[in-house]
């Protein structure tokens, strides 16, 4: 399945909105300003999802990502992820607790301790809260949606596998985050079903119609 | 039944909050009393705001409404924002206190309610924070034998004043070279170098500027010679160079004169102009010798040679 450019760009413009406000949120919760930027979407199948093209969306972390996930479901479901390079995490859990300046020791190495699983956590509950919840205002919908989880993942071949099995779309988002003057990466990669996401493209299909008959 | 669910709600370990459509608390268990010191019968029915004032704050209050409208979940780490609920005893410090905060849709007959659950993290938060200072402690540690380590092995291969290989480290090297020499085919030259006349020197103006000196020549020498050309301090004004690969024994003289003109130059030593020369004796691997201390030998011989001849001249052992 491809998307049309003008699809393409209409989701482009409907996830920005939603990371936008996701953005707004983070900056209260954290009381930092945070500011996303617009993300660059694929539409990509089990197939398209080699090793290489997720390491290229997560960045080389030897295979180990810091996953925070929540599942949705009703008429559309699926889960959503954000994922970041172990390191990349690291660096925004001590940017959010004001870390940065002062522990360089601790920035340097790629631990991750329990409380640092809390704020990502959190952080990727508000982020894919808006997504989710912008795509089931979207399609006008009601979606169930299962508390965060947060997990470190190595993505090996088979776990993609297990995640893209046949008949599964991803969305796959990569965005930069910026706080203050750091900036890092993380994606975001929502799994549906073939029929969730043909809907998808349908009602997007539908409001470009809109958008038309109110242009010409 | 009920009342055994009751007991056990009010016996958990963590604070469960339900509040209905309308923001009003319908269940506020032991844990809740116990901490906020606000009995159960005086919080049922009352906004949540009004018992629980992190929700007079906009951002928490979104998210509660969120839940509610929306039945969207949602996670709020303690390390963020300290507590939710407020200690009864306000002698125990804010700082002190962590708890994790997770709001869910809760669905029964019909009806919506959240059902918040707050969870005491502090004893963990404190672990977490011995753990990092630990694992800084031990970092320093490391850093620290790394450091002594580093400095162990510098003063084991280098010699202190100079900076320049020492004795053990040259004949290390040397057997190195000469064995990497056999294998190509290539010609190893040692040179020998003691500076003539300095005990004159260190005698007339003082161990520092004879120790100045020492460390000026092991610079000239460096700055003289190749990147891959080995310098040494043998003892005392004694130096050897290495030249691990050459092919014509002229080069080891032309890098001999070199080296002499070089400490030919005067030297300024903290405004103390001093003049020396060099004498310097060449033997050459493997037509001299091969071994390490029989070439050491000859290049010393041939530099006794050069001081018996008028000193300030490079010899080849070969020629003695």
């Amino acid at each position: 399945m491809m998307l049309s450019e003008m699809q393409q760009d209409a989701l482009t413009e409907f996830f920005n909105i939603c990371v936008g406000q996701a953005a707004g949120m983070l900056s209260e919760i954290v009381n930092r300003k945070i500011k996303l930027s617009i993300p660059v979407i694929d539409l990509l199948s089990a197939d398209d999802i080699t090793a290489s093209y997720f390491d290229s969306c997560i960045g080389d972390s030897s295979g180990h990502v810091m996953s925070s996930s929540l599942q949705f479901g009703q008429e559309y479901n699926g889960k959503a992820f954000l994922l970041f390079p172990v390191d990349q995490a690291k660096l925004l859990v001590n940017i959010c607790l004001n870390e940065i300046s002062d522990n360089a020791i601790i920035y340097d190495q790629q631990e991750l301790l329990d409380t640092d699983f809390d704020v990502i956590k959190e952080i990727g509950n508000i982020i894919l809260n808006s997504v989710v919840g912008g795509l089931g205002n979207l399609l006008v919908t009601k979606l169930t949606y299962s508390l965060p989880e947060v997990e470190m993942l190595f993505v090996s071949t088979e776990k993609q596998a297990d995640l893209l099995q046949n008949n599964i779309y991803a969305f796959m988002m990569k965005t930069m985050f910026s706080i203050e003057n750091t900036q890092f990466s993380g994606t975001i990669l929502i799994i549906f079903g073939m029929d969730s996401v043909t809907r998808l493209i349908a009602k997007i299909d539908d409001m470009l119609e809109e958008s038309d008959a109110f242009t010409s | 039944m009920h009342s055994l669910l009751n007991c056990l709600l009010d016996n958990l370990a963590h604070g469960i909050l339900l509040v209905d459509k309308e923001y009003r608390v319908v269940l506020w268990n032991g844990w809740m009393e116990r901490v906020s010191g606000l009995n159960k019968a005086d919080v049922i029915g009352k906004k949540v705001s009004v018992v629980c004032p992190c929700f007079v704050e906009l951002k928490f209050r979104r998210m509660l409404m969120d839940t509610i409208v929306r039945g969207q979940n949602c996670f709020f780490a303690g390390i963020l924002h300290h507590d939710f609920v407020s200690p009864k005893n306000v002698e125990i410090s804010q700082e002190a206190k962590r708890q994790n905060m997770q709001i869910e849709a809760f669905y029964h007959q019909g009806e919506t309610f959240a059902l918040i659950q707050i969870n005491d993290i502090t004893v963990q938060y404190r672990r977490v924070h011995c753990l990092q200072n630990m694992i800084k402690r031990l970092e320093m540690d490391v850093k620290a034998v790394k450091k002594a380590e580093e400095r162990a092995r510098q003063s084991a291969l280098y010699d202190p004043l100079t900076g320049v290989c020492n004795r053990n480290s040259l004949f290390e090297r040397l057997e190195y070279v000469m064995n990497q020499a056999k294998r190509a085919g290539w010609l190893v030259a040692v040179l020998f170098i003691d500076l003539d006349g300095f005990k004159i020197i260190n005698d007339m103006h003082g161990h520092i500027t004879g120790d100045n000196l020492i460390k000026e020549v092991a610079v000239r020498l460096k700055q003289t010679v190749r990147q891959t050309d080995i310098v040494a301090r043998f003892g005392g004004d004694e130096f050897v160079v290495i030249l691990p690969n050459i092919y014509d024994p002229a080069e080891a003289n032309y890098v001999g004169q070199k080296i002499r003109h070089s400490i030919d130059e005067k030297f300024n030593l903290d405004g103390k102009i001093v003049s020396i020369t060099a004498s310097i004796g060449i033997s050459l691997y493997p037509s001299d010798a091969d071994n390490v201390e029989n070439l050491l030998k000859k290049a010393d011989q041939a530099m006794y040679s050069v001081k018996a001849f008028g000193k300030n001249d490079c010899q080849f052992a070969s020629t003695m």
